[in-house]
């Protein structure tokens, strides 16, 4: 069974100049090798990203997997005006907001030294961070990550993950606010 | 300068550049909010670390194991679907709305018209003085 997808005339010009473009056709036609390539293409990316989100690696892993196969499904939404990678994102930090937003609070276990790519030169100091960071609602760490880790502004969060900016910019206030909070009082 | 000015101005996460001298006065005289700035340059090294994870060799092979058997058969089932989902809508709204009484039923008949107050009022001269 096929699935009626049409393409432009423009579109399956760029089809054959990107060869994701064409993978991606191939997936919507049910063709499950294809969008085995695409996630080979991906997945060092989506794994950074949640890597930034989770202290353990099950957990990025577990993340990574439901990314793919939310992406195999919603495949038919992609619209080919945006690069893919950008749609996979924005399907990631979901996927990786609904996991956070499920456990309600951030408390996961501090890694295994050495696995973090980026942290304090003081242990104690990072545990003592670690600890009050955990405390913080699921939502503002979040926000916090993208605003820190990726450091990306609030137009770009907005345009990534479909809010609008007002919201972003609450959001991110709210967070900031009891980040200050917590580290004050902890 | 005042601890929660100086504070604010820490905690502004677009904050790159270095603090005004008065503030950096403050920090040196005040050891709280000298621990605050300690503590906040410390969370944000925590938020902008990341665990260095990367997907092992069969990943994407064990993605393709999980997909349901074929997208395009949920995403036909549903594009199918949608429109007999829409008639089906219309029609029991229609059901609905046709069996709906109509309000003054539900109303009932408490307002009596004129001629029954007038005939009330013949009936029962005293009343209403």
């Amino acid at each position: 069974m096929e699935r009626s997808y049409s393409l432009s005339t423009m579109e399956q010009a760029a089809s054959v100049q990107d060869p994701e473009a064409h993978l991606v056709r191939a997936s919507l036609e049910g063709d499950q090798d294809a969008f085995g390539a695409l996630v080979r293409g991906q997945q060092d990316r989506v794994f950074r990203m949640l890597g930034r989100f989770f202290r353990r690696p099950e957990e990025v892993e577990e993340v990574a997997q439901e990314t793919f196969l939310r992406a195999w499904t919603k495949l038919g939404t992609y619209r080919a005006q945006a690069p893919f990678e950008h749609w996979l994102t924005r399907i990631c930090l979901r996927c990786a907001y609904d996991r956070l937003r499920r456990r309600m609070v951030a408390t996961e276990p501090l890694p295994e030294e050495g696995t973090l790519a980026a942290g304090s030169a003081d242990p104690d100091a990072r545990l003592e961070v670690e600890r009050l960071l955990a405390t913080l609602p699921a939502d503002d760490r979040f926000l916090l990550t993208l605003l820190e880790g990726e450091g990306w502004s609030v137009a770009e969060i907005a345009q990534r993950l479909g809010w609008t900016r007002v919201n972003v910019k609450v959001r991110a206030h709210r967070a900031r606010r009891r980040l200050r909070r917590i580290l004050e009082e902890g | 300068m005042d601890c929660d000015r100086v504070r604010d101005l820490l905690a502004r996460v677009e904050t790159t550049a270095p603090l005004a001298p008065e503030s950096e006065r403050h920090l040196a005289a005040c050891p709280e909010c000298a621990r605050f700035a300690a503590r906040l340059a410390a969370a944000r090294l925590a938020l902008r670390s990341r665990l260095d994870v990367r997907p092992d060799p069969t990943f994407a092979r064990r993605v393709v194991a999980r997909l349901p058997r074929s997208a395009e058969v949920l995403g036909w089932v549903a594009v199918r679907l949608l429109p007999a989902a829409t008639v089906l809508a219309l029609i029991l709204g229609g059901i609905g709305l046709a069996q709906t009484p109509p309000a003054s039923s539900l109303l009932g008949d408490d307002d009596p018209s004129p001629e029954a107050i007038l005939t009330y009022a013949a009936l029962h001269p005293g009343e209403g003085r």
